[in-house]
């Protein structure tokens, strides 16, 4: 299976960045893996002024790192997010990367007879979200995870109708310990193995 | 007979004043005409207005490595964003004017939102306590004027992250009274001239009350 894991934290010594490693040397075992670190290839999150005028067009990618990423999710059968949870919903980075790569003719296509969005992305059959929560479970489920609905949701209805989730969140990370977080790259570890 | 009228006591009204955040990168776009209308509307009912357009400022939505090694220094943010803190300290009423792009706020916004609601800014935590105060209690109306291009039902179904964002994650940080008002335009991908023009009426009506 072609795997594409999109990497968003600005800091290399973080846990989150231990957190991808595992998922790589993991999938790499079994799978062919490709890793995008949105941070260390500096990736632009807001989309431009020329990009939203071209949205609609045929031509809608005019930056060549979106266009390498184009490419990379159009063969990857599945894909796997890293990134720590900030205000209940992705990093900004992360969620520019979603729109900027994901337009009209990659993660989607606009049916012309019907004039009804068809999914792109139906060689994905397997979607993982791997994330860090500043805050509890229960405070989580009580605001809301806009991370967990953008990817398991939004980025589902693009994908394989078979396509299957798998989600592994570490919660109120501020106050776990060494023990936990230990135990938590180990689940890490254990989930993607039967991938 | 004649009525007796009883003695009316009124707080005198506290001026107003907004805050517009816009965040869409096309001048001509329905969002930027939307906010144009929420500004003029505000201004006809005697707000104050200040106005922070993302775009035009070039704002960069990526947290950088120092800001998140500072996350929690108070101190940072009121320095590397001291104009947008001040606004947001003086503001009574917070006006969002963006496009929902999968489901949410767009990356210029939500970039906002990470670096400027930080610690010391929208929320502080007390040594000792495991629960944030809030810290936005100056503000007490937010209003979200938001475009989406595809059907309320579609929106549903993703289970509207944006809009959640802003009805319970924002909302607490600001006064404990604070209302919030969706002002939002469904369906743009497939609407005519007349609904955008209605849905622009819409704005400036709601946003004059």
């Amino acid at each position: 299976m072609q795997v594409l894991v999109v990497f968003a934290h600005p800091d290399p010594n973080s846990f989150n960045r231990a957190l991808c490693d595992r998922a790589v040397t993991t999938l790499a075992r079994k799978h062919e893996v490709t890793l995008i670190d949105l941070y260390a290839e500096g990736f632009d999150a807001a989309m431009t002024t020329e990009e939203r005028i071209a949205y609609e067009t045929s031509d809608p990618i005019r930056c060549d790192k979106v266009r390498a990423s184009a490419e990379l999710i159009r063969n990857a059968e599945a894909l796997v997010f890293v990134y720590p949870t900030w205000w209940f919903g992705l990093p900004a980075v992360l969620k520019g990367w979603l729109e900027r790569v994901l337009v009209p003719g990659v993660g989607f296509f606009l049916d012309e007879k019907t004039n009804k969005v068809v999914p792109g992305l139906r060689r994905v059959r397997r979607i993982a979200g791997i994330t860090t929560y500043g805050s509890s479970r229960w405070n989580v489920a009580l605001m809301n995870d806009g991370g967990r609905r953008i990817i398991g949701r939004c980025l589902r209805m693009m994908s394989s109708k078979l396509c299957r989730r798998t989600w592994l969140g570490l919660y109120g990370m501020d106050r776990t310990t060494d023990a936990q977080r230990h135990d938590f790259l180990a689940t890490v570890e254990q989930k993607l193995a039967r991938w | 007979m004649v009525k007796a009228k009883w003695p009316v006591f009124r707080l005198p009204k506290a001026k107003a004043r907004t805050l517009v955040v816009v965040a869409h990168p096309v001048r001509e776009s329905l969002v930027q005409a939307a906010a144009e209308e929420a500004i003029q509307a505000r201004r006809k009912s005697g707000s104050e207005i200040k106005v922070i357009d993302l775009y035009v400022e070039n704002f960069d939505p990526r947290m950088p490595l120092e800001a998140w090694r500072a996350k929690a220094d108070a101190d940072f943010v009121e320095r590397a964003h001291r104009d947008h803190v001040a606004a947001l300290r003086w503001a009574t009423s917070l006006v969002l004017v963006y496009p929902t792009w999968f489901g949410g706020q767009p990356a210029m916004l939500k970039g906002w939102l990470d670096q400027v609601w930080a610690i010391g800014v929208a929320y502080e935590l007390p040594p000792n306590r495991s629960r944030i105060r809030a810290r936005l209690r100056n503000i007490r109306e937010i209003v979200v004027i938001t475009s989406h291009g595809s059907k309320k039902h579609m929106n549903m179904l993703q289970g509207e992250p944006g809009k959640r964002l802003v009805f319970r994650g924002l909302r607490v940080l600001c006064h404990p009274l604070c209302r919030v008002r969706w002002v939002a335009f469904y369906g743009n991908d497939s609407a005519g001239t007349h609904d955008r023009t209605s849905f622009l009426a819409r704005v400036g009506r709601q946003l004059q009350s």
